[in-house]
């Protein structure tokens, strides 16, 4: 017994990362359908795209790139179908230059989504682009939009978007949602939410989320998506099953892994020594 | 070198293009259309309903004391319109300002507000008040029409230093009143924004107290400091490199010069370099970005220098790695698992690579220090590292690896602040709970 | 020289580091156009930065290569990706469009970078499980505390922490109580692990101040590469 015990204990990580791959793959393969529980920070986010009326603006501020985009991107899917759905106009602008990529195949791929048709480029959504400066960019668009950016992603001047019609400032937004994997967030609040007046929304990296909740406490943030269960909490508040959902299987079932693993390891410490203790007892007995 | 220089001559027009057309490029765009020019409004009283559609008659209240002023606390192009409250206004009932060059027009529709909303508390940025007062004294009382950016035609008005004639305008269920009285005000370029006064106040105590305990530090330079492991482990480290004849790998984050963790990492590598020169092992700083890059390598070499061992100095130890995180983190990887450094040192800002780092460093069995203010990193470190600078520490790294004493007064200056805020928090807070909200005021941020 | 080197960037330290800190509290057009020409300068200087760093990395790799350093032919492939990227990227453009085909360079961003980089992200899974099963064990008093508060955090987020909870309180009585362990990991986010979060953002605040103190008025100047 002591010896497995000590065999588990100095497990060699390759055993570890190869469970853990069994307990990714094996949810994907056979879905478990897990129910997923919107939490209120998630909530927060949501009932404010929700309870806008029809036609509102919604900023979408896309800081972060292709490496947090299992996190981030079906979120960011999720909250612009939402817009979608409620007939808000939605600015989208990139303060991370590769987000810009992440941002056009969401735009395309939302296209083809059925339903989804009327939606229309320069009338309903714009896309702002990528400029750099982050903080510059942020004040810039407080003092006007135009000015920052003149042009949108494919060109086309912004004077003559109808959707850009009498809007030019950042405080005619009606919320802000960031999605974040750096500290473009802080930024955010900072030079832009704060000073005019706009109620924001953060989706942000699960590590990341920690980071956002003094924020909310001090209302600075209305909600926090964090990470992939954010994103399932928002498509299950949506009453659709995405990528997010569907990926909460496996991150259950790696959740419970690790868990077990961690709880396993203690139980078993506690009874090597429990065993060595007593064979000490008995050798001096 | 010649031939860097070279390059970076031949860049040099670029640049200046680069500055002009950015430049040009501002200026080029206008603003939007906002404000279409109206008519007139026809009466000074309310209007008198026909008699053939048999309505009953709308009252419109309106306020008694307007005025209208320059926009304070903005950069001269703003107007404001200031009047209480009329009794009996509902929200039903819209105000509107138009604002005119001159006193006979042309008339442009420059705000419409719902009577329940845009009042003088609503922008804490242009009206602070006198912080502690400001709040919970008549809230919701003085409407402020804030007037900015009305587009004339190709013009943007009011501009600055100039005058302008505003009238206030009430409307409800299509009908609609004129306040009986034109005003005039003048726009006014403000030099000082008063809503961050509490701000420059904090800051230029703080900023003092750290300066004196600088000064101090210097005529009485046996301060004490705390022991921080993961410092004094810096020089078992190189030893242990030394011993083992292998490399030590620095990195100093992820960010940015502009970061201040970065300076600071800067700041520590300078002082690792001097004694990595002394102990004559090898120092491998891969960087991530251009501008880091290039200060590292002069910090590098003029640490070698101040050790006396500029010959021991290999410029390809300080090298460019890419701009891309993970590239970059794979890249580190690679090298940890290849050259098997015996220490590695993570200073400065980090993100979601932090782990991967750390981790891959301590299968090698190297040494780890890390030091990073990125909190949410932090856990990661500190599970996986022999050694972490919380914070805070990264910042006195450097002062507590030079020992120099004007360096470690300004750990004591810090300190004081820090006792400073946590009197404002306990203070704050046992008032806050009992209904006195200044302190909390005194230190909101404003503008 | 001399001056150039010692005195010279202290001088322009101080200078800019009042004119950042001047233009904080003045509402003007002027506090914005000196942001602006901030950036620019940060922008050509990064510009110029950039190609030393090119340089360095061109130069650093050829050299391995050359001198047949072990693993070398890591750096013959971090070369090869650095022409093929510069050239195609050259010659066909990086301009991304919304609709139509894809550049060469936007072919290699989206399905040979993208898919890197999200391999790079992803091995942080295996990471944390073994960091986790390192950390977590109940060695101190300390150390238990960190271990049950860090469960009930990994378990609340995930949707199986609420569904154990609810399959047991089915169980036993009979009805559900929804997201309880999540509600619960949330109040450990929210309260004990922001109270030591704000703690330490206040000291790390503190410490930037000071050394911003010490960088603006030259009593730190390792960063310049001058010793005393």
């Amino acid at each position: 017994m002591k010896k497995f015990l000590k065999w588990f204990l100095s497990l060699d990580r390759r055993i570890i990362y190869a469970l853990l791959a069994i307990a990714v793959i094996v949810p994907i393969l056979i879905p478990l359908n897990v129910r997923v529980y919107p939490t209120p920070e998630v909530t927060g986010v949501f009932d404010t795209i929700e309870n806008l009326p029809e036609g509102s603006n919604i900023m979408l501020s896309v800081d972060y790139d292709p490496a947090s985009m299992p996190e981030l991107y079906p979120m960011m899917k999720a909250i612009m179908q939402h817009v979608i759905n409620k007939r808000h106009k939605l600015f989208i602008l990139a303060l991370w230059p590769l987000g810009t990529g992440l941002v056009t195949q969401a735009i395309s791929e939302l296209k083809e989504v059925p339903g989804n048709e009327w939606w229309t480029e320069g009338e309903d959504y714009v896309f702002l682009g990528y400029k750099p400066g982050t903080t510059l960019v942020i004040m810039g668009v407080g003092q006007s939009i135009r000015d920052t950016f003149v042009k949108d992603y494919t060109g086309k001047p912004l004077d003559t978007m109808p959707i850009m019609q009498g809007v030019d400032k950042l405080k005619q937004m009606d919320y802000l949602v960031m999605l974040e994997a750096g500290i473009a967030g802080d930024y955010w609040i900072v030079y832009g939410t704060e000073v005019h007046d706009v109620p924001v929304g953060a989706g942000v990296t699960a590590v990341m989320a920690p980071q956002y909740y003094p924020y909310l406490q001090a209302n600075q943030v209305n909600g926090i998506i964090g990470g992939l269960k954010g994103a399932a909490e928002y498509e299950a508040l949506m009453d659709f099953k995405g990528k997010a959902s569907r990926a909460m299987d496996a991150q259950a079932t790696v959740h419970s892994l690790v868990f077990l693993a961690i709880i396993l390891a203690n139980v078993f410490t506690v009874w090597l020594r429990a065993l060595e203790r007593k064979e000490r007892a008995g050798g001096v007995g | 070198m010649r031939h860097i220089r070279r390059v970076l001559f031949g860049l040099l027009p670029i640049g200046v293009w680069f500055i002009l057309t950015s430049s040009a490029n501002s200026q080029m765009s206008t603003a939007g259309p906002r404000g279409i020019p109206i008519p007139p409004p026809e009466g000074m009283t309310p209007e008198v309903p026909s008699p053939l559609t048999k309505e009953p008659e709308v009252f419109i209240p309106l306020p008694t004391k307007v005025w209208a002023q320059d926009l304070p606390n903005d950069n001269g192009t703003g107007l404001v319109v200031i009047f209480e409250k009329a009794e009996g206004e509902t929200e039903e009932q819209f105000y509107i300002v138009l604002i005119a060059e001159s006193p006979e027009g042309p008339w442009y529709e420059a705000v419409r507000f719902p009577a329940d909303t845009s009042f003088k508390d609503d922008y804490s940025s242009y009206f602070p008040g006198f912080f502690w007062f400001r709040k919970h004294k008549e809230p919701r009382t003085w409407h402020a029409a804030v007037i900015s950016e009305v587009s004339v035609g190709e013009r943007v008005i009011p501009e600055k230093g100039k005058n302008y004639y505003l009238k206030l305008l009430a409307e409800k269920q299509g009908r609609v009143v004129e306040y009986p009285q034109l005003m005039e005000a003048r726009t006014r370029v403000n030099w000082f924004h008063t809503a961050r006064t509490n701000n420059l106040i904090f800051a230029v105590i703080f900023g003092a107290v750290i300066l004196y305990y600088i000064a101090l530090a210097r005529k009485d330079p046996n301060l004490y400091i705390r022991k921080i492991a993961g410092l004094e482990a810096v020089d078992e480290a190189i030893g242990r490199a030394t011993e083992m004849g292998k490399p030590i790998l620095y990195l100093n984050g992820m960010d940015p010069l502009s970061t201040l963790s970065t300076l600071a990492s800067l700041n520590i590598l300078g002082r690792v370099a001097r004694r990595v020169a002394n102990y004559d092992s090898e120092l491998l700083v891969p960087s991530k970005d251009p501008v880091v890059l290039s200060v590292a390598q002069e910090v590098v070499k003029q640490g070698y220098l101040d050790a006396g061992r500029p010959d021991a100095y290999k410029e390809d130890n300080v090298f460019f790695l890419t701009e891309d995180q993970f590239a970059y983190t794979a890249s580190v990887c690679g090298i940890m698992v290849r050259d098997k450094p015996a220490a590695n040192i993570f200073m400065g800002y980090y993100y979601a690579e932090s782990l991967i780092l750390a981790e891959t460093g301590a299968t090698t069995g190297a040494i780890q220090i890390a030091g990073t203010d990125s909190t949410s990193q932090l856990p990661f470190f500190v599970t996986t590292c022999d050694y972490t600078l919380i914070g805070e520490e990264l910042y006195a790294a450097s002062a507590y690896l030079a020992r120099e004493p004007r360096l470690l007064g300004s750990l004591k200056g810090q300190d004081v602040g820090k006792l400073f805020i946590m009197i404002v928090i306990l203070v704050g807070t046992i008032l806050a709970s009992v209904g006195f909200m200044f302190v909390r005021d005194l230190f909101k941020a404003l503008g | 020289m001399q001056f150039l080197k010692k005195q010279f960037p202290i001088v322009l330290a101080f200078l800019m580091g009042m004119l950042m800190f001047v233009r904080e509290y003045v509402p003007t057009d002027f506090a914005e156009s000196v942001y602006n020409w901030y950036v620019r300068w940060d922008i050509i200087i990064a510009g110029f930065a950039g190609v030393l760093a090119i340089i360095s990395l061109v130069h650093y790799h050829t050299t391995k290569v050359r001198r047949r350093v072990p693993g070398y032919g890591y750096s013959i492939i971090t070369l090869a990706a650095f022409w093929v990227m510069l050239v195609l990227t050259l010659i066909f453009g990086l301009e991304a469009k919304v609709e139509g085909g894809l550049t060469p360079g936007q072919w290699l961003y989206n399905y040979v970078f993208l898919p890197n980089q999200a391999t790079m992200f992803a091995t942080l899974a295996f990471f944390i499980a073994s960091a986790a099963f390192r950390a977590f064990r109940a060695r101190t008093a300390e150390a238990t505390a960190l271990l049950i508060a860090g469960l009930i955090v990994m378990i609340g987020r995930v949707p199986a922490g609420d569904e154990i909870v609810n399959f047991f309180s089915r169980l036993f009585a009979g009805n559900e109580v929804g997201a309880s362990i999540s509600t619960f990991a949330d109040w450990i986010m929210n309260n004990p692990n922001m109270a030591g979060y704000r703690g330490i953002i206040l000291g790390i605040a503190l410490a930037q101040i000071a050394l911003s103190v010490r960088i603006i008025f030259g009593i730190e100047r390792t960063y310049l590469g001058g010793g005393e």
